[in-house]
Parts: C-alpha cells; sequence; structure tokens
C-alpha cells in the first residue's frame, strides 16, 4: 500500500520584490514521482540545494506543489480540509532539536502534540509513556529538556512525533547537530520503530553510512531524481555519486577501489563483514593454488 | 552551581600544527578552545601565546584575538552585510587599518576560500550552506590570525561541501603556515586532515598524539566514550582477525588499500 505518492510535483521558489512583484522564480523541485510504500524506510540524500528538504516538507504539507500532486495516506495534501489529519498522519523532525522542544520536562513536551488534538487526559500519559519506551527515554520523563545531550533531546523531539501516532515519519538530517554517540542513539531509534513499529520512516541525511540501512535510497540533484534504488545498487555506483558532490561509506569506496585494481569481489559491498567475507574468499581461494 | 568543565589541562600547541580536537558533547572541548582567545578566563593556570602570559597585567587580549581567530559553530548565523566583500572587511575594518589594506585582506582571504570575484558583490544570503560558512571563515581570515581554531566547521554541510572546506584548511596551514585546531565528530576527517589529535573526556585530555597511534592504540577506550574509529580501521582489524595477514593501523582509505593491495601482490 502506499504512504505517500508524489506525481509531477513541481515546486517554485518565488521571490518577490518591494511592491510584491514578482522578480525571481527558483524551480527547487522539477517533476518528481517518487511512490513510497507503507512500513518502508527510504533515505534521500542530495547536496544542500538538491531540493530534499524541499520535498521533505511537501510530505506534511509545510508546502504545497507549484504544480502536480501529493497524496500522504491516500489524501491530497492540496485539500484543506485534510490538513490537520495528514500531519498527524506524517510527523516531522528537524535537525536543531533545541527548536522542537517547547516543555520545561520531558513528558509534558511529548504531551504537547496529542493535547493539542483533543486525545482524552488519561490517553494523553498513556501515549507519552510508550512513546518514551519506544525511544528509550522514559527513564527521563521528568527531567529538564535542557539537561539533555543532543542525542537525548532528538529522541525527546521523536517521541514528541510519535505520541501523535503517525503512520510515518519525516526526519531533516536529524544528526547533523550530533556527536557520534547521539548520531548513532538516533538512527539506531528510527529503524526500530520501522522494524518493530512498522512505521514509515523518510530519512534525509549527509552522511552515507546512515543510508546504507535503509530499504532504499534516492539520490536528488537540481530539484530532479538522479539515482534510485537499494543502497546496494546506488552505491556502486561511486563515480556517478561523487561527480554529483556526494559520497559512499568508506567500506564501499575501498572495495570499489579494490575492484578496479582487479580483485574478484562483489559490486556495491555496504558492510565491513561483507567486505571481508570476500576478501577471505579470495584469499582461501590463492592459498589453495 | 558551579561545575568543572575543564580539569587540570596542560597542553602545548606549536607553530604550524594542524590538530584535530575530538570528544562527545559535553567533554569540554568548546569550552578549551574558547580560553586559547581570551573569550573564557580561567579560574585557575595559566595560559601563555607565544611566551606571553595572556592573563599578565599589560597583555592586551584585544591583540590576542587579532592572533588567534575563532570560528564558531554555525558561523554564517553571524553573517549580516548587505554583500559578501563588505561582510568580509568588516573584521579588518575593526582594527583600523587602511581602505587599501582592508580591501587587499579581504580579496586575499575570499582567494583562500575559493570565493572569485563573482562574489563579491552577492548578498550572502543566497549562497549555498556551503558557500555562508566558507564567506564566515572568510571574515576571520582577513583578521590575518596566526592559528586559527574552527568549531566543527563542516557540520551540516553535503559531504563535497565538508571536503572544500577541508581542503581549504589543509592549504592554509600547508601554504601560509596558519597553526590549525579543528573541533570535530567525524573520525574520518581527523584522521585524513589532522597531524596530531587530542581526544577530550570529561574535562581532561585523554588522548595526545598522532592520529594513527591514536586510533590503533585506544580503539576500545575511543568506543566506550562514544567516539570511535574511521570505519576503514575496523575494516583493516576484521581481515586481521579472519585470517589475511594484513597490517592493522591504516585509518585512510588510501593506506588500507595500498596494505591490502601489498598483501595480495596487485601491483
Amino acid at each position: 500500500m502506499s504512504m505517500i505518492k508524489i506525481k509531477d510535483l513541481i515546486y517554485n521558489y518565488i521571490k518577490r520584490d518591494e511592491e510584491g512583484k514578482v522578480a525571481e522564480e527558483n524551480r527547487a523541485l522539477d517533476d518528481v514521482d517518487l511512490d513510497i510504500r507503507e512500513g518502508e524506510f527510504v533515505a534521500i540524500l542530495g547536496r544542500n540545494g538538491s531540493g530534499k528538504s524541499t520535498l521533505a516538507k511537501h510530505m506534511n504539507g509545510l508546502l504545497l506543489p507549484s504544480e502536480g500532486t501529493i497524496w500522504v495516506g491516500g489524501m491530497d495534501t492540496a485539500d484543506e480540509d485534510k490538513l490537520w489529519k495528514i500531519r498527524q498522519t506524517a510527523g516531522m523532525v528537524f535537525q536543531n532539536p533545541d527548536n522542537q522542544i517547547i516543555g520545561s520536562v520531558v513528558e509534558e513536551d511529548v504531551g504537547f502534540g496529542p493535547e493539542n488534538l483533543g486525545v482524552p487526559t488519561e490517553e494523553i500519559w498513556q501515549r507519552v509513556e510508550r512513546s518514551l519506551e519506544e525511544v528509550g527515554m522514559i527513564a527521563y520523563r521528568k527531567s529538564s529538556p535542557n539537561r539533555l545531550s543532543g542525542g537525548q533531546k532528538q529522541r525527546v523531539a521523536i517521541a514528541g512525533v510519535m505520541a501523535m501516532k503517525p503512520r510515518c515519519i519525516i526526519l531533516d538530517e536529524p544528526t547533523a547537530m550530533l556527536d557520534p554517540n547521539g548520531r548513532s542513539e538516533v538512527i539506531r531509534t528510527v529503524r526500530e520503530l520501522n522494524q518493530l513499529e512498522g512505521i514509515t520512516v523518510i530519512l534525509i541525511t549527509h552522511y552515507m553510512e546512515e543510508a546504507a540501512h535503509a530499504d532504499r535510497v534516492v539520490v536528488m540533484k537540481h530539484g530532479c531524481k538522479m539515482l534510485e534504488g537499494t543502497p546496494r545498487e546506488v552505491f556502486a555506483q561511486v563515480d556517478a555519486i561523487k561527480d554529483s558532490g556526494l559520497d559512499v561509506p568508506q567500506v564501499t569506496e575501498l572495495a570499489y577501489r579494490l575492484r578496479k585494481r582487479g580483485l574478484d569481489i562483489p559490486e556495491g559491498i555496504l558492510s565491513t563483514q561483507e567486505l571481508t567475507d570476500a576478501l577471505k574468499a579470495v584469499y582461501m581461494e590463492r592459498e589453495l593454488k | 552551581m558551579e561545575r568543572v568543565a575543564l580539569k587540570d589541562v596542560s597542553l602545548e600547541v606549536r607553530n604550524g600544527e594542524f590538530i584535530g580536537l575530538v570528544g562527545h558533547t559535553g567533554s569540554g572541548k568548546s569550552t578549551l578552545i574558547q580560553h586559547l582567545d581570551g573569550l573564557l578566563r580561567a579560574t585557575s593556570g595559566k595560559i601563555f601565546y607565544n611566551g606571553e602570559d595572556i592573563y599578565g597585567e599589560n597583555y592586551s587580549m584585544r591583540e590576542l584575538r587579532g592572533k588567534v581567530g575563532l570560528v564558531f559553530q554555525y558561523p554564517e548565523h553571524q553573517l549580516f552585510e548587505a554583500d559578501v566583500f563588505t561582510d568580509v572587511c568588516f573584521g579588518p575594518k575593526n582594527l583600523k587599518l587602511s581602505k587599501e589594506e582592508i580591501e587587499v585582506r579581504a580579496k586575499e582571504a575570499l582567494a583562500a576560500v575559493g570565493m572569485d570575484e563573482s562574489y563579491y558583490k552577492r548578498s550572502p544570503f543566497e549562497l549555498s550552506g556551503g558557500q555562508k560558512r566558507r564567506v564566515a571563515i572568510a571574515g576571520v581570515l582577513a583578521m590575518k590570525p596566526e592559528v586559527l581554531v574552527l568549531d566543527e566547521p563542516t557540520a551540516g554541510l553535503d559531504p563535497k561541501g565538508r571536503e572544500e572546506i577541508l581542503q581549504e584548511l589543509k592549504e592554509l596551514n600547508e601554504q601560509q603556515g596558519i597553526t590549525i585546531v579543528l573541533v570535530s565528530h567525524s573520525m574520518e576527517d581527523v584522521a585524513r586532515y589532522a597531524k596530531r589529535m587530542l581526544v577530550m573526556n570529561q574535562g581532561c585530555v585523554m588522548f595526545d598524539g598522532a592520529p594513527t597511534e591514536v586510533f590503533t592504540n585506544h580503539r576500545h577506550e575511543l568506543e566506550a566514550i562514544g567516539l570511535g574509529v574511521p570505519q576503514v580501521t575496523r575494516v583493516m582489524e576484521s581481515l586481521e582477525r579472519a585470517g589475511i595477514p594484513v597490517k592493522t593501523g591504516a585509518i585512510t582509505i588510501d593506506e588500507a588499500e595500498a596494505e591490502i593491495v601489498r598483501v595480495f601482490r596487485l601491483d
């Protein structure tokens, strides 16, 4: 079943002069088609300015298409009557946790969303508890958010979205401001929500290792989809990816270079274990000879 | 409330070094670098710049701040002038230099971060994230610092943008002899660019050495404090465990490639 369906999406950023006349029009998204299935984990990569964040903001109605259509859970985002239902279906997490946390106590912050939806008090607390458990932050429910680390704050922000009971979470560079510890905490949490709770995940990131966990990778360039496929298929195209100003995981690049040097190992290696197995096979074979 | 952010830190930074400073959030690295240009004053202890006590009676903090340039996180948030060139001129203008000297410096600084004349009259706010960041760095370079301290200058940039900034820092270090202190969360970047690595933990300097030495001898401690080692370093250890007779200790892709090529005799 389709969770998010995008058809012929075009978006123009319009810059107006002092009199309100159109001074400049920039096409941020140029005829994008994308179908994200329920329960899928999709990573979106691309350079700064490639249109990834603009695309993400269309997925919960923060931006509306200049042309084309986008459906979230079957609802057209241009349908104003559905806007709140759409935002509840697809929750968004942004880069800077400090801009997303408003409560002075963790559990109050997480309860803010459902409270706004008019959820009965008792159910709010159940949802808060469950969401905090899902992101592994239940021990901090009475803490003040500003005493948490970046990774913990970001998990609280995710819990805040989860308390709205969304079917889909869109994360726009959620780890850009975090240290390695915080990064792995957040990514682990997101993967668990996807695998255990069946939440559809759309992850925008500049970290290629994070994209390696996705079911599908979409690479954006100049407002268009440039590449799309499984991480293995996409990262196998090392040259195309590097030419477009992106990168591949270190182990993938190492494997790619060794392959070019003539070692008989598979394309699109994504993990240390895969490379070890492939090199070991070659090594054993040579030893036998 | 009082909390000790730095505990008994002793450290010597030599002329022309390229130092990678790592540590998790709250380890004290940002506090440490703010001492380097006198923004924070040590509760106890001394700091010497070129042999002079910066807390000495006649020492000019103003002059120190001209010599030690500090680039904060997300420095592009501090851009404010109408065009790129004027923004970069702002710092040297405050040094009361002649107009010609100010412009020469701004041009040099912008050239050093790879921004040519076509950008001079553009609004900083129209630029991409990486370009804005480079303008902000140029603003500090125009002060002609001897030491450049940067707090995560590549955070939030795409891979190409990261690479460009790091290459420019490398050139500033090698060609102009500027001492660089780079705060980074990327072990891969530190492995590639830094000649010396400082690991901060709980307000102390936990390790201080060449990146190869620190990453290969202290892998478990680094993982325990949430930092880890570059992915290729783990690859080489995994190969060794699998019985392939590689030497471990590679911290960059080039080094790992060379070692595997040697063992598999691919030359």
